[in-house]
């Protein structure tokens, strides 16, 4: 079968467009949720809810808008409820964070299979791609014009949150929370306060990744659907040391051999259906390979996960 | 005051055990559920249902199995989130074992597999150890990484080097193991495998080589604070590595004793338990001790297969025993903290 | 800490530890009193003879259906779901579905769960629960399970339903032969086992045979993704981009995402999909013009006659086929179909029932058929079809073996 290489990289490009909102927004949230000290581990239970709310509500009244809203006030409700017990309490964070992902992976399936059972369901109505007609132009509009404006959003939240980190009062407060908590409480800064903001921040930030997500899906709401995509952003943020740029690059890089594995088993027409799930390895296999390379300088922020008492 | 402390975190986690249960029971009533069938499924069922005493003693194995592993590790202050994918490739490694390994006589087979599903799982941990020993990377984030590529690896292993020549009409399914393959059962009759008595003889050998030796300090001290531990002359590299290999080498023992004790075979269904995580539960509120894993694993055996059979009867997907553990997990650590607390001063 | 706050502290403790198994203890009292409402007893079957006290022995019966997916697949669930429904209606047995089981492991709860409420048929709709239905069978060895597509049977209790859609898919084929213009077929198939494959096979036969041209066949099995609608559609697209003018699926969500890769084409040049068992109400516009055909599956039938086995004490190593020749299968030509190709197909279709027509495959030691296991032996190459002038047993390189074709020019 000739399919000519240009029409597979404008494929692929398409598709790396598409897919790497979610792990931007997830991304940029837990960039400085982490910042200040607070790991949630619970991103991907956070994100399940806020995409079951956002078919949902979606089914039930046609308004995409709408539907993420509500998701993104269940996502802050239960930010609340994770940074109150992480910074107030000061529970360990990667229990509760684990305890957030059982949580939000049984009720969103329990849920939704609750309301539509036999698994039929109205259209799903989805964001518009923001550019309209321009998306059918060939090469740069399948490319770049075609996703809606959450997709553009989350390119502008990159440098918006780092600037955010490295150039504003608020951002720098919420890393001196987390390198050295003690001389921020010595300078004023209320520790607890700036962790629970930074904390919301990712919180809210995960509901408009899950809330994204809802419009790739053409197959509806599915058992394990994010299957794990979400702690992948854990690893992203990780292997970019926690800069805002380095984890665009990362959540690029990852798409774009996750397309790409994708196309060729498409294309490939696989007679032999095992192989194809050696290439779904792919995308995983290679930040795993990313980390030793580019992990080694990969600085935590000092005080990670360590709960802050004041006195 | 020891006693009355333990006492009092037992009546905390009841508490929070308790929650989760009422939490579950609200959605199953919710769904539609009767609310008296769906206590005598929860309470009762697991004793009742033809099935169910085999079923509470292969999860309790399981689960005492990687509860152990990750007790060990959390004792050097690491977390093994990675227990799932370690089970995923312990499950696998014993049909690798028996689909290449084939010309080996049958005791040695059999030994093989037992052995290799926990070569499986260790290997398995062997990457994120490395990269935690030598490059500091977070263990964390690789293990979580391995489990999604496990799952991969597994699918991968189903649909072609592990599946069925015969009998799997092209699904993802392997063989199914032949009786002198299986783990048979102590007293013919009764549904308790040899694997239960295995396995709590690690759990007491553990206990022994763990808790009562100098072993225990070394990794406790390199949890709290690895400055101290580096004054003290402890090889940090060296606590790390074992409870590390540990923690992957009873996850893939798990796998074996859940595919040759129980299940036979190998299937698509046996990839979504997250037997892992709950195993992680399991660890914490056994309060990392080798032994008190051991009771915290019976209990949650009942439990997971009460609730299960709970939602079943109810017509609930079983994934809101996911939920219900959650929440309990969420109460158990804040009756630690409450607890503490209290001794604090 | 002085000794009266130490005594304080210590009753609020035992309090609190009190209150705690208090609480557990409550709860276990209320399941054991709840017991009561345990589930009701199970109903025994007798032994009939005639055909009233047969209907009123299945109307006694309590049967499961086990199912991959969701009728809302519009397609193998779907099928199977509602045959089993207007069976329950017109009987008035007791029926219990459990749906979204992808494995044995899943299923294997819920089978047990029905076996404690005493229920006397399970069906397990797929191929892919056939070992949890054989270890199910001996573990029940009163309960009939009943297992749909299997090649296995280990125990005398486990009842099986063999789909061959092989004449199907060459009816389909050899109206898809005389139809495309421009020779180019692509297929799409929803898992590579043995009844997907047949169908193939049978597709691929039927092309060879009725094209006037030499065709190009690009044959794709998704793995294991049935439920996969996009991917299908993917499939699909990139085929009729590239040439296809008819593509072939089978199966479920494949269905789905093929028939609307077709309909997503432009009106012109004129593209054609098929379908399997699909609900096509469901799915098509009314006025749809690239339906080939479908392959409709009657389940109904080997159903009833599983459960009169049953009644009748004659369930023993049970065995059923589904295919084109006993008349569960037929295929429905679309509706946009020149008259000469509807006409011919259905010609092909009725040969196959009078057994004129046979399509059979060399049987293998699995019990797959041997072109399915040994696809690169040379007498499973598709290269070759040639049928005699006067009609007759076709000759060359065929994996579905032929008793006799007319000649391409009879047909109508």
């Amino acid at each position: 079968m000739t399919i000519a290489i240009s029409d597979i990289a404008i494929a692929v490009l398409s598709t790396t467009l598409q897919l790497s909102p979610f792990y931007l927004f997830a991304g940029m949230g837990e960039i400085v949720s982490e910042k200040s000290g607070v790991a949630n581990m619970g991103l991907e239970g956070i994100m399940l809810l806020s995409l079951v709310t956002t078919f949902i509500v979606d089914f039930m009244t046609g308004n995409p808008w709408f539907a993420m809203l509500v998701a993104l006030a269940i996502a802050l409700v239960i930010g609340i409820c994770f940074a109150f017990l992480a910074i107030q309490v000061r529970l360990d964070q990667i229990a509760l964070g684990l305890s957030i992902y059982l949580f939000g992976l049984g009720l969103s399936f329990v849920i939704f299979t609750t309301l539509y059972p036999t698994g039929l369901t109205p259209n799903y109505v989805g964001l518009p791609p923001i550019f309209g007609g321009w998306g059918k132009v060939p090469v740069v509009g399948i490319i770049f014009l075609k996703q809606n404006i959450l997709a553009y959003v989350s390119l502008v939240a990159v440098p918006l949150t780092a600037y955010f980190l490295n150039r504003t009062s608020l951002g720098l407060r919420v890393r001196a929370v987390g390198e050295n908590p003690k001389a921020a409480d010595n300078m004023g800064v209320n520790v607890n306060k700036v962790r629970f903001l930074a904390t919301l921040f990712g919180a809210v930030m995960f509901g408009i990744s899950g809330s994204y997500f809802a419009g790739n899906f053409v197959a509806g709401f599915q058992t394990d659907i994010i299957a794990g995509r979400g702690f992948i952003v854990l690893a992203m943020i990780y292997f970019a040391n926690w800069r805002p740029d380095r984890t665009l690059f990362a959540a690029l890089a990852f798409n774009v051999v996750y397309a790409l594995q994708n196309e060729y088993v498409t294309i490939s027409g696989f007679g032999v259906a095992s192989v194809s799930t050696l290439f779904n390895m792919l995308p995983y296999v290679f930040l795993l390979v990313l980390i030793p390379v580019f992990g080694r300088k990969a600085r935590a922020p000092k005080f990670l996960l360590k709960p802050y008492r004041k006195g | 005051m020891q006693g009355l402390r333990w006492l009092q975190t037992t009546a905390y986690n009841a508490l929070a055990i308790g929650l989760g249960i009422i939490a579950g029971l609200a959605v199953v009533v919710y769904a539609g559920g009767h609310i008296g069938v769906a206590l005598s499924s929860l309470f009762l069922n697991p004793i009742t249902l033809s099935g169910g005493i085999q079923q509470i003693f292969v999860r309790f194995v399981m689960f005492y199995a990687m509860g152990l592993g990750i007790g060990i590790a959390l004792k050097a202050g690491l977390w093994n989130i990675g227990a799932q994918g370690q089970l995923l490739v312990g499950m696998v490694m014993v049909f690798v074992v028996y689909t290449f390994l084939a010309f080996f006589p049958w005791p040695l087979l059999y030994l093989a597999m037992i052995l290799g599903a926990a070569l499986g799982g260790l290997l398995w941990i062997a990457v994120p150890t490395i990269l935690r020993v030598k490059f500091g990377a977070n263990e964390i984030v690789v293990t979580i990484l391995l489990n999604v590529v496990a799952l991969n690896f597994a699918f991968y292993m189903l649909s072609g080097p592990i599946k069925s020549r015969g009998t799997a009409l092209g699904f993802p399914l392997t063989d199914i193991l032949p009786p002198r393959f299986q783990i048979p059962n102590i007293v013919a009759g009764l549904p308790i495998t040899y694997a239960v008595p295995g396995t709590i003889a690690i759990g007491i050998l553990l206990y022994f080589m763990v808790e009562r030796t100098s072993f225990r300090v070394k990794a406790n001290t390199v949890g709290e604070s690895i400055e101290t531990a580096k004054y003290a002359g402890i090889s940090i590299p060296r606590v790390m590595t074992i409870t590390m290999l540990a923690a992957g080498a009873l996850a893939g023992l798990a796998g074996a004793t859940y595919i040759m004790g129980y299940r036979y075979e190998l299937d698509i269904g046996s990839f979504s338990t997250n037997y892992g995580l709950v195993a992680i539960i399991v660890a914490l509120v056994g309060r990392k001790h080798m032994l008190g894993i051991g009771i915290s694993a019976l209990f949650f055996a009942y439990m997971t297969i009460g609730a299960e059979s709970m939602a079943l009867a109810a017509n609930v997907p079983t994934y809101v025993v996911f939920a219900m553990e959650g929440i309990m997990m969420i109460g158990i650590l804040l009756g630690n903290y409450l607890s503490e607390r209290r001794f604090a001063g | 800490m002085p000794s009266t706050e130490r005594m304080q502290l210590k009753k609020r403790n035992g309090i609190t530890a009190l209150v705690g198994a208090l609480i557990v203890i409550i709860i276990i009292l209320v399941g054991v009193a709840a017991y009561a409402f345990l589930y009701p007893s199970t109903g025994a079957t007798k032994t009939v003879t005639s055909s009233a006290a047969a209907a009123s022995a299945i109307g006694k019966l309590k049967i499961g259906i086990i199912l991959p997916l969701t009728p809302a697949d519009n397609s193998w669930n779907y099928n199977a779901f509602n045959a089993i429904e207007k069976l329950q209606s017109e009987f008035n047995f007791t029926l219990s579905n459990a749906q979204n089981k992808a494995s044995g492991t899943d299923a294997d709860p819920v089978a047990k769960q029905w076996a404690a409420q005493g229920y006397n048929i399970v069906i397990f709709q797929g191929g892919q629960y056939q070992a949890e239905a054989n270890t199910f069978a001996g573990a029940y060895p009163n309960i009939m399970s009943v297992c749909v597509d299997c090649t296995v049977a280990n125990y005398s209790n486990v009842y099986r339903i063999w789909l061959d859609l092989s004449g199907g898919g060459f009816v389909l084929g050899a109206m898809a032969g005389m139809v495309s213009q421009t020779h180019k077929f692509g297929l799409v198939g929803g898992g590579d086992i043995p009844s997907i494959w047949q169908g193939h096979e049978g597709f691929i036969a039927g092309v060879m045979y009725t094209s006037p041209a030499t065709p190009t066949i690009t044959n794709t099995f998704e793995p294991f993704a049935w439920a996969d609608v996009a991917g299908a559609q993917t499939t699909a697209t990139n085929d009729f981009t590239t040439g296809a003018d008819v593509v072939f699926s089978s199966g479920d969500g494949v269905d789905v995402g093929v028939l609307g890769a077709a309909l997503a084409q432009p009106a012109s040049p004129q593209v054609w999909a098929s379908n399997v068992y699909t609900n096509l109400t469901a799915i098509l516009p009314a006025d749809n013009k690239i339906l080939l055909g479908s392959i409709v599956v009657d389940y109904s039938t080997p159903f009833f006659k599983a459960m009169l086995d049953y009644v009748s004490n004659n369930w023993h190593y049970g065995y059923t086929k589904v295919d084109m020749a006993s008349g569960t299968i037929s295929v429905q030509p679309g509706p946009n179909l020149p008259t000469g190709v509807k006409k011919a197909g259905l010609a092909l279709q009725s040969d196959i029932v009078e057994g004129l027509i046979t399509v059979s495959f060399k049987g293998a030691a699995t019990g797959d058929p041997y072109c399915f296991d040994n696809p690169k032996d040379s007498t499973c190459a598709d290269t070759t079809l040639t049928v005699p002038s006067a009609g007759g047993i076709p000759t060359g390189n065929m994996a579905a073996l032929f008793s006799y074709l007319p000649p391409v020019s009879s047909l109508p």
